[in-house]
Formats: C-alpha cells, structure tokens, sequence
C-alpha cells in the first residue's frame, strides 16, 4: 500500500481549497483490499483506471490520492503553483474560464481557479495532484474512513505531498481514453447458479436509477420479476450485481457492503468496473455475459497500457505502484 | 469435507454449502476461514465467511482457484473451538436500552428476564460484516423472533446492543440502524488504526455481563 510522505519542514499545508463542493466531490485512493472480514469495504476510486492514469502522468504511483468529482459543479482553488492531470469522465472542467484538457498533464498557477460544470460525458472526473494529496492513512487508505461519506465542504484545504520531477503536456494516448458516450455495455461473469438469469438479462436495456451512491447502483428494467427473496448472508464484491426482492437490480461498487442477502447474478468483469463507475443517473446499461478467458486477457491488456505508459513516462516500476497487482 | 459448489471469478472465488445455515456447518466454514487467514496460502489476500458460503479472496497475479482450491482440500478444519470467548459488559439500564421494554413485553417477559436470558446465554459470532465492524450472534433462546423497528432510526449510538430476528447486533460506530436496542456496552468493538481493526470474529463466542449505568459511565 502506498504510503506518501505527510508535508513536511515548511510546514505549508497549501495545495488545493474547495470554493464550491459540487455534487459529491471525496478524495479517493485505490482503497482498503484485504479487510473485508473485518466488515471494510474496499472503498476507493469508482473509476480506477481514470485515477491510476492521470497520478501516472503527474509523475505520481498509480495509488496516490486525488479528487473523485462526481456529478460536477466543483469550484476550486489552486493555493500554489501544480502539476496537474484530469481523467475520467469529461465534466466541462476550465481553467481560469479556458476550458481544461483531459488526460494530459498541465501547470496550474497560484491562485488560479478550476471549475467544473454537468457531465457531457461520464459521470466522474478524477484530478490529480503531482505529489498526492497528503490525507491520513485510515487502515492503509486515504480515502474516507469506513463508514463515513467523505464528501468535501467549502473551504476544506486539502494539503499536497512533495512532487517528482514530472513535465506538463505528458498525455495518455487516444486509443486508451474510454468511450463514454451512449448506452453502456457490461461484461458478467455469472454468480452461482444464475446462468439463466444472466442469459435473460442479455437484450435487456437497464436504466440507471437517481437513488444510486457510491455503494450502489440501481438498475431499473430488468425483466426477471421478482426474486426468490432474502437468502443466507453471503460474502459480496464490488461488481457484483444483486437481484433483491422488488424487481430492481443492485449494482455493488467500492464503498459497498462485504456480505450481501440477495441472490448473486453474476460478477462485472475488473476491466468494465471503471465504465461501471461512469454511470449517470438515466444512462442505459446492457448486460453481456463474459468468461473468465476473455476477463483475465481484458484485464491483462489494462494493465500492459499502464505499464506502458508507465515506462513512456520514464516511471521506474518499483516506483510507479504497480507491481503491487491488486489493480 | 463438507461438499460445496465453486464459483470462480477473477479475483475471488465462491464456494457455496448449499443455502440452509446449519450450526455444524458454520463451524466449518469459519474453521477454513480461521486458519486460512490464520496461514494464507501464496497470493491469498483473505478468507470471508457467510452463513453458509466461504468467499477467497486472491491477488490474480500471483495465483488462481485452481491451487488454492487445492490447498483448501488439504485443510482440517478445526470447527468453532478455534474461536475465543469474550466478556462483554453490557448496560441494559435506561438511557442506553430505548427499546428494551417494548421487547419485553412483545416476548412476554419482563425486562430483568430478558436481560437475565440474554446475559445468561453464551453467544456465538455468525457474521462480520454489512458495517464495518457489524457484529450478528446467535445463541439467546429468544421465545420467538424479535421484528425489526418499523422504520429503522437515523442514529444508533456506537456499542449499541440490538436484537432482530433470533439474533443479537452489536453496532461498532454510530450508524443508522433497525435492530431494536436493548443495551450498550461501553468496551470497543472496531478500531481503524490497528492491523486487526475488529474485536471480534466469526466463530468467536460473546459472554454478556450487566452492569449499571454508573459503571457504564465509569468504562467509558
């Protein structure tokens, strides 16, 4: 897990102040894995790749903590002179009024203001900090501490770590930016015993319901009907998708809870949970069932283009993250 | 062995014993369990028990379900005696038991029978989990089962001491809740700056032990 070096010696604290939270802006990591018997989510970015690929091109591990603005509508201040990167969904960020680039790297003077507007594509944009932002670990994790929401207020100072010695203008190459535009396809591995469902569920069109956070999505539309009810409590995942009582699908994401009642349909595949973790309120969602061979290589490929782009940016494995696999 | 059913997915896999919670059967899942967390195999990250499933959680990179499915069935159990018996002192005295007398009265007891019921008996850690920390145990001979509040409160206060169903829920931090609260105790069950951040664990046996609303005072 990383562990970034608290600001230290100047004692300036300076790096970021929320002017306008927004919707739901929290700082995220990549989470807490390997804590689930203690009841702890994994917690972290919804995105993973977004975060992972915009700390790389800041010159920062894949796991340093940066912003998860979700929905839009945040106004920031950069309180000193940042190398800056945004990845994720495309929520109008500008610059000083001069609208911001995605994927690439850029300098932000002291002083200047960062502002985003409504999703155009996407729903969750990730900024990240040359330096990390430099929170408290919570059990190995700078993002929120279980059980609480995380959500960042106006005025909040968010403090940066010491930065390398990365360029702007560094940018991730077009075929690795995500399609975020129009209905969403997710692949399913399926759970016990749900391979009929998980068939029925193919021409499907989902929608995805407003009463959705960080721990869950709801899927409207599905044409099971309902389900047989609650059933013994049974360890659950993020990508999991639960069929409880009332017709109504549950999508599980990062900040989801570790044991589950409902019937399991299947398991999201690790390369689609970052599309998972795009998903606006009414966007439409299909269901396509996948096999272990085709979401190993998928997320085998994932992880080459970071590596990639890990050794483009001159990033030495042992210090870009990635070498600890749980990605 | 107890059979069970493999779910493989990327980074996990899902054996399944059936879908009736039997109480031998918990004690082997939690068992495999234990000393799995206890001595992971290569590339294990954890071991999660249900009630009548065991989930594996692994790191892809370094191994698969295939050997770890091997190393599972090379495994001996060692049902529940593996667990550890706490003390937990509890206050069942008002203002901490709220819904204690409602209770009570729906069980057909009265309140210094149900806190000597559930303070006599020795329960058992079923499940960690839903909340971080969240804490089911069963084994209070409840008459019948408790129904869960109607519209579950907005802040339950941490340590609270809830009964739904036949079970008892201990709450680590304040949450919202729908278990209805006979009691409190003032010992900590979670702690986000340890290793290990819970007290507890599946298979783990709580011994209750009533004390006053003074002493609640004093321990906490």
């Amino acid at each position: 897990m990383l562990k970034a070096t608290p600001p230290s010696g100047s004692g300036s604290a300076e790096g970021l102040e929320i002017l306008r939270p927004g919707i739901f802006t929290s700082a995220q990591d990549l989470g807490r894995p390997g804590q689930r018997r203690w009841g702890i989510p994994l917690g972290g970015a919804l995105d993973r790749f977004a975060l992972m690929a915009s700390n790389l091109l800041v010159g920062n591990p894949v796991g340093a903590a940066g912003l998860e603005i979700a929905g839009g509508g945040l106004t920031l201040q950069v309180q000193r002179a940042l190398l800056l990167c945004l990845g994720g969904g495309d929520l109008q960020a500008s610059l000083d009024g001069q609208a911001c680039p995605r994927w690439v790297s850029f300098r932000a003077q002291a002083g200047a203001t960062l502002r985003f507007g409504a999703p155009r594509s996407g729903f969750r944009a990730y900024l990240a900090v040359a330096g990390g932002l430099a929170l408290p670990s919570v059990l190995g994790s700078r993002s929120p501490a279980p059980g609480e929401s995380g959500r960042l207020q106006a005025g909040e100072r968010l403090a940066v770590g010491p930065a390398g010695p990365a360029r702007p203008g560094r940018g991730l190459r077009r075929a690795l930016w995500p399609d975020q535009d129009g209905p969403a396809l997710l692949r399913v591995l399926p759970g016990p015993g749900a391979e009929r469902e998980l068939w029925a569920l193919r021409d499907a069109v989902l929608t995805v319901h407003p009463d959705s956070n960080r721990m869950g999505l709801r899927l409207r539309g599905s044409p099971l009907g309902e389900a047989p009810g609650t059933l013994p409590s049974l360890p659950v995942a993020p990508g999991g998708i639960q069929q409880p009582p009332g017709g109504e699908l549950i999508a599980l994401l990062a900040d989801g809870q570790t044991l589950g009642g409902y019937r399991l349909l299947g398991q999201i595949i690790s390369a689609d949970q970052s599309a998972l973790g795009q998903l606006r309120p009414g966007q439409e969602v299909l269901l396509a069932q996948s096999s272990l061979s085709e979401a190993r290589q998928l997320a085998a490929e994932r992880r080459l283009a970071l590596r990639q782009l890990a050794a483009e940016l001159g990033i030495p494995p042992g210090q870009s993250g990635l070498d600890s696999a749980l990605l | 062995m107890e059979a069970y059913r493999v779910t493989e997915f990327e980074d996990h896999l899902l054996l399944l014993f059936g879908t009736t919670p039997r109480e031998d059967l918990l004690g082997v899942i939690q068992g495999l369990a234990a000393e799995l967390n206890r001595l992971p195999p290569p590339g294990l990250l954890e071991a999660v028990a249900g009630l009548t499933s065991l989930a594996l959680y692994f790191d892809p990179a370094e191994t698969a379900g295939p050997p770890l499915l091997a190393y599972l069935s090379g495994l001996r159990p060692r049902p529940l005696e593996a667990g550890r018996t706490h003390r937990l002192a509890v206050c069942y005295a008002p203002p901490h038991s709220p819904d204690l007398p409602w209770v009570a009265d729906y069980l057909g007891l009265s309140p210094a029978q149900l806190v000597e019921l559930h303070q006599s008996s020795l329960h058992r850690v079923d499940l960690i989990g839903f909340l971080p920390g969240f804490a089911y145990l069963s084994g209070w001979p409840a008459p019948q089962p408790v129904p869960r509040l109607p519209r579950p409160r907005t802040e339950v206060t941490s340590g609270s001491v809830g009964v739904a169903g036949m079970q008892t829920g201990l709450y680590p931090g304040r949450s919202p809740g729908g278990w209805r609260i006979i009691g409190r105790t003032p010992q900590r069950l979670l702690w986000l700056d340890r290793e290990q951040p819970g007290l507890l664990q599946p298979g783990d046996r709580v011994q209750m032990v009533a004390i006053s609303a003074d002493a609640f005072e004093r321990q906490c």
